[in-house]
C-alpha cells in the first residue's frame, strides 16, 4: 500500500496495532528514515502506550502500561557482532506475554520466532512517500 | 546526614561505571568503557551489554574505592541506576547494588538515570542548588526538564517523540560514512565546514518543548543522495547548526516562561563544542546562567548516581525497598522509586 | 562449622539457602523466568533474618539462560565484597548431578531455543565437559535425563570440596554452535566435482559453473573449498578465494533438500574462520538480489551491503555485494 506521509504512517501503524495479540512478533524491514519508528509509534498508540520513541541507542525498550507491554528492539548495533548480544535481550522469555517490534532484524528475529509478521517499508518516487507491504495479518 | 559518603552504580547501557561522593564532593568516578571495542567493531562488542558488565562489575567497584582512599564499610548508602535502560544491562548495576546493601546493611537507593545526570551538576561545590531548567541531551535522551528540587521535584516539559539527539548524531554520522560515535565524530568534522551552508529543518518548530530529529534526519540523507559531491564538512556543520540551534531555543523559551533563568546542559551531546560555544553565546544575550558540567561527567558514569544519591539522603527521602525492580522505560516523576 | 549462603539463578528458579555442617538450615526460592532481579535480594534479606554470620557465599556460575545467571552472580560477589568474606563458583550442572546416583544419567538445565545444556555422568563422574544438545535428541537417549533447579544444599556442599568457578560458564559460545547433526565438513577432492557439478545445474541451471570452471577452481591457489557430505553423499559446498587485502566468498550452496539444518551457517563459519587466518581486512560476497533465504544469514554473521551491480548475473538479475570486516 501507500502511505504519503508521517501521519498516515502513523495511522497505519495504529491499525496494525489494534490487531495484534500477546506474543505477536513483528519484523520491520525499511533503510534509514524509511518510517520504522513511525509505524511503531502507531502501533504504541494503538496499545495505549504514547511515548514510543527510537531505540537505537539502548537497542531494546520495554513499555509497560499499555492493553500489553510492548518491546520494541533495534537491532541495527548488534549487526556485525556474535548474536550472544541479542541473546542477552531475553526476548524468548517476554515474548509470549508481550507485543515485540523489531527493527534490523532480519537474521535476528528466526532465532526467536517461528513465525511472525513482516512489514516492509520503501521508498517511493516521491520524498514522501512510502511503499508498505505487510505480511501475516490482515488488515 | 549532610554530607553522606555514596558510592554508586550506573549500568543502564553501555558503560560499567562506579562514582563515590562526599556529600557534594567528588572522590572517584571510574567508568569501564566499551566505546574502544565499539569502534573497533562498528557497534556493541561481542557478548557485550550483560556479560560486559558482570565481568568489569567487581573491578570497577574496587578501583572506585582505592582512588576514594575509603573501605566499603565507610559507605553510608548505595546509590543504583534502576531505569530507565537496556534491561539486561540495568540488572547487573541493581544485582550488585543490592549486593552490597544488604552485606553492609546499608539503605539502597534506585535512581532515575535521568535525574542523574541533571544531579551531576551538584558536584561543582560553588554551585548553589535551586531551580534550573535542564536540557538533558545524550544517546538516549532529549528532554527539557524543570527542576524544582533535584532530589524531589522534577518534572518534563517535553522530549523527543522519535529521535534523541545523540542518535541522530550517530545516525547522519553513519550516512556520511564517519566513526561511531557520532557526537565526536561530527564536531571535529563540522569544524572544517560551513554551518551555514545548508538550511535544514529544525524539527517541531511550531510546538514548544518537544524535539523531533528524524525529519532533520531525512532531509541530510536525502540531500546526500541529490548532491553527491557536497562537502561533508559543510554536511556535517550545517547539520550539527539545525540540532544545536533547536535545543537551545526551546530551552531558553523554557527558561523564558517559567521565569528560571539557570539553564543546565547535561547528557552526553554536552560535550559538544559547537552546544557549548551556542549555549553561551545566547544565555548571555537573554540573560540567563549557563551551567555545563565538564565533558567527562556528561557521558553515563557513577559520579552522577552517586550525587543524585546524595542529594536523596541528605534530603531526607526513603530509601528504595528490597525488591527494587529495574526499569526500562520509566516516567521522570520520581528521582528515586520505591 | 562453616556457614554458607548458596545462591543459584542458572533455572527459572531463584533460589537461595544457607547451609551448615551439609544441610541446609533454611531455603527459600521463586519460580519465575523474569523474575531473578526483583526477587533475590528479598529471599537472601529473610534467610538472613534467620542466620546473619555467614563465612562464605557459594554462587551457581551456570550454565544456564544470563537472564537469571546475571542476577545471582552479581549479588553474590558484591555481597561477599561487602562482608570482606570469600565467593566461590560452582557448576550448577554438577549441582544437579548431586541429587542422583544412577549408574549412568544425564542432568540438563533448560537453554531455551528447544536446547539443553547437558552433562552425562557415569559412575558419579563427569563423562565429557557439559555441551548443548537439542530436546529431541534427549527424548531419544535410553539413559535417564534429569531436569530441575540446583539444590542450594549442593551449590554449598561443590563449595566446599571442588576449586571456584571463577567465569559464569558459557557452553552455548557464540561461534560455536552445534554443527548440523550426522554433516562432514571435509576440504573438496577432485572425485567431488562431478557431484558438485550436478547440484550447480540443479540450483543454477544456465548460470551454473561448468566442469572447466570447477576444475579451474581446483586447480587455483589461495582458496579454500569445502563440502559437506551426509553419509557419504556431497549435499553441499563453499568456496572462498584470498585476494589481496579481502577473501571472496565465490560459492555457497547447499542442495534445497538439506537446507535450514545449520548447513550455510557452518560453512560460513568456516570460511570466515579461514579468511581470519589468512590475515586480510575483510570478507566480500556477492548475493543475488532479493535472495531472501540467504540475507538473514549474511546480516547476522556481519556482513553489510556495500553497493550494487545491475545484471550482474544475468540480464535482470542484480547482485548485492556485501563486506565483513575482520578488523
Amino acid at each position: 500500500m501507500n502511505i504519503n506521509s508521517p501521519e498516515e504512517m502513523f495511522e497505519l501503524g495504529k491499525k496494525i496495532g489494534s490487531k495484534l495479540v500477546a506474543g505477536d512478533v513483528i519484523l520491520l524491514r525499511g533503510e534509514l528514515g524509511a518510517g520504522k519508528t513511525a509505524l511503531t509509534h502507531g502501533i504504541g498508540s494503538a496499545l495505549g502506550i504514547d511515548d514510543v520513541s527510537s531505540p537505537t541507542f539502548v537497542i531494546s525498550k520495554i513499555y509497560q502500561g499499555g492493553r500489553l507491554p510492548l518491546i520494541h528492539v533495534d537491532a541495527y548495533r548488534l549487526m556485525g557482532s556474535e548474536l550472544a548480544g541479542f541473546d542477552d535481550l531475553d526476548l524468548e522469555s517476554r515474548i509470549p506475554a508481550s507485543i515485540t517490534v523489531v527493527e534490523w532484524g532480519d537474521g535476528f528475529v528466526q532465532r526467536v520466532a517461528d513465525k511472525f509478521i513482516t512489514v516492509a517499508i520503501s521508498f517511493g518516487n516521491s520524498d514522501s512517500e512510502r511503499i508498505v507491504d505487510v505480511e501475516g495479518i490482515d488488515l | 546526614m549532610s554530607t553522606p559518603l555514596i558510592l554508586g552504580i550506573e549500568t543502564s547501557c553501555d558503560e560499567t561505571a562506579v562514582g563515590i561522593v562526599h556529600g557534594r564532593k567528588l572522590l572517584a568516578n571510574v567508568i569501564s568503557s566499551s566505546v574502544e571495542e565499539h569502534a573497533r567493531f562498528g557497534g556493541v562488542v561481542p557478548e557485550i551489554a550483560s556479560r560486559a558488565h558482570l565481568e568489569a562489575m567487581q573491578p570497577v567497584i574496587s578501583q572506585a574505592l582505592k582512588e576514594a582512599k575509603v573501605k566499603l564499610e565507610d559507605i553510608d548508602a548505595i546509590g543504583v541506576t534502576a531505569g530507565p535502560g537496556l534491561i539486561g544491562a540495568l540488572l547487573v548495576g541493581t544485582s550488585a547494588a543490592s549486593g552490597l546493601a544488604l552485606g553492609l546493611d546499608k539503605p539502597l537507593y534506585g535512581v532515575n538515570h535521568l535525574s542523574s545526570h541533571l544531579a551531576v551538576d551538584a558536584l561543582d561545590e560553588s554551585h548553589k542548588l535551586g531551580p534550573v531548567i535542564g536540557l538533558l541531551v545524550s544517546g538516549g535522551h532529549s528532554s527539557i526538564i524543570q527542576v524544582n528540587d533535584l532530589a524531589q521535584s522534577v518534572h518534563v516539559l517535553g522530549s523527543t517523540i522519535d529521535d534523541a539527539a545523540g542518535e541522530a548524531f550517530d545516525k547522519i554520522a553513519r550516512l556520511l560514512g564517519l566513526d561511531f560515535p557520532g557526537g565526536p565524530a561530527i564536531d571535529r568534522l563540522a569544524k572544517e565546514g560551513d554551518l551555514s551552508a545548508i538550511d535544514f529543518p529544525r524539527g517541531l518548530s511550531d510546538t514548544d518543548y518537544d524535539f523531533s530529529f528524524s525529519g532533520l534526519k531525512t532531509a541530510v540523507a536525502r540531500y546526500l543522495q541529490k548532491t553527491p559531491d557536497a562537502k561533508r564538512a559543510d554536511i556535517a556543520a550545517s547539520f550539527q547548526e539545525a540540532v544545536v540551534d533547536v535545543l537551545l531555543k526551546k530551552s531558553l523559551s523554557a527558561c523564558a516562561s517559567t521565569g528560571i533563568d539557570t539553564l543546565l546542559i547535561a547528557g552526553g551531546v554536552a560535550a559538544n563544542s559547537r552546544l557549548r560555544e551556542l549555549a553561551a553565546q545566547r544565555c548571555e544575550q537573554a540573560g540567563v546562567l549557563l551551567r555545563t558540567p565538564p565533558p567527562a561527567l556528561c557521558t553515563d558514569n557513577g559520579a552522577m548516581v552517586a550525587a543524585m544519591t546524595s542529594l536523596a539522603v541528605s534530603a531526607g527521602v526513603k530509601p528504595s525497598h528490597i525488591g527494587l525492580e529495574a526499569l526500562s522505560t520509566v516516567a521522570l516523576s520520581q528521582p528515586v522509586w520505591a | 562449622m562453616t556457614t554458607i549462603l548458596a545462591i543459584d539463578t542458572s533455572t527459572d528458579r531463584t533460589s537461595v539457602g544457607i547451609a551448615q555442617d551439609g544441610e541446609l538450615i533454611i531455603e527459600l526460592h521463586h519460580d519465575d523466568p523474569l523474575g531473578h532481579g526483583a526477587v533475590l535480594p528479598g529471599l537472601v534479606k529473610d534467610v538472613l533474618a534467620r542466620e546473619n554470620k555467614i563465612d562464605h557465599v557459594a554462587i551457581g556460575m551456570g550454565p544456564g539462560p544470563f537472564t537469571g545467571l546475571r542476577v545471582g552472580i552479581a549479588f553474590g560477589q558484591s555481597f561477599a565484597a561487602a562482608r570482606n568474606i570469600p565467593w566461590i563458583g560452582v557448576d550448577s550442572l554438577a549441582a544437579l548431578a548431586e541429587e542422583h546416583n544412577d549408574a549412568e544419567f544425564i542432568v540438563a538445565i533448560d537453554g531455551r531455543r528447544r536446547e539443553f545444556f547437558a552433562s552425562h555422568y557415569v559412575g558419579g563422574k563427569i563423562l565429557a565437559p557439559a555441551r548443548v544438545m537439542q530436546r529431541e535428541s534427549l527424548a531419544e537417549l535410553s539413559i535417564p535425563v534429569y531436569y530441575g533447579n540446583p539444590n542450594p544444599r549442593a551449590i554449598a556442599e561443590l563449595s566446599l570440596r571442588q576449586t571456584s568457578v571463577l567465569e559464569p560458564i558459557y557452553i552455548r559460545k557464540p561461534d560455536a554452535y552445534p554443527a548440523p547433526k550426522d554433516v562432514k565438513f571435509r576440504p573438496w577432492l577432485q572425485t567431488d566435482l562431478v557431484n558438485i557439478f550436478a547440484i550447480e545445474k540443479d540450483v543454477f541451471g544456465k548460470e551454473a559453473w561448468t566442469m572447466a570452471q570447477l576444475k579451474e577452481e581446483y586447480a587455483g591457489k589461495e582458496r579454500q573449498y569445502l563440502v559437506a557430505e551426509i553419509n557419504g553423499e556431497v549435499i553441499g559446498y563453499a568456496g572462498v578465494v584470498k585476494m589481496g587485502e579481502v577473501t571472496d566468498i565465490l560459492t555457497l550452496t547447499v542442495k534445497p533438500e538439506f537446507r535450514r539444518r545449520g548447513i550455510a551457517r557452518e560453512f560460513l563459519k568456516r570460511l570466515i574462520d579461514w579468511s581470519r587466518n589468512q590475515k586480510v581486512e575483510a570478507v566480500m560476497l556477492e548475493m543475488r538480489k532479493g535472495n531472501i533465504e540467504a540475507e538473514p544469514l549474511y546480516l547476522a554473521n556481519g556482513f553489510r551491503h556495500i553497493s550494487e551491480r545491475r545484471n550482474y548475473y544475468a540480464q535482470g538479475v542484480d547482485a548485492i555485494i556485501m563486506r565483513k570486516e575482520l578488523i
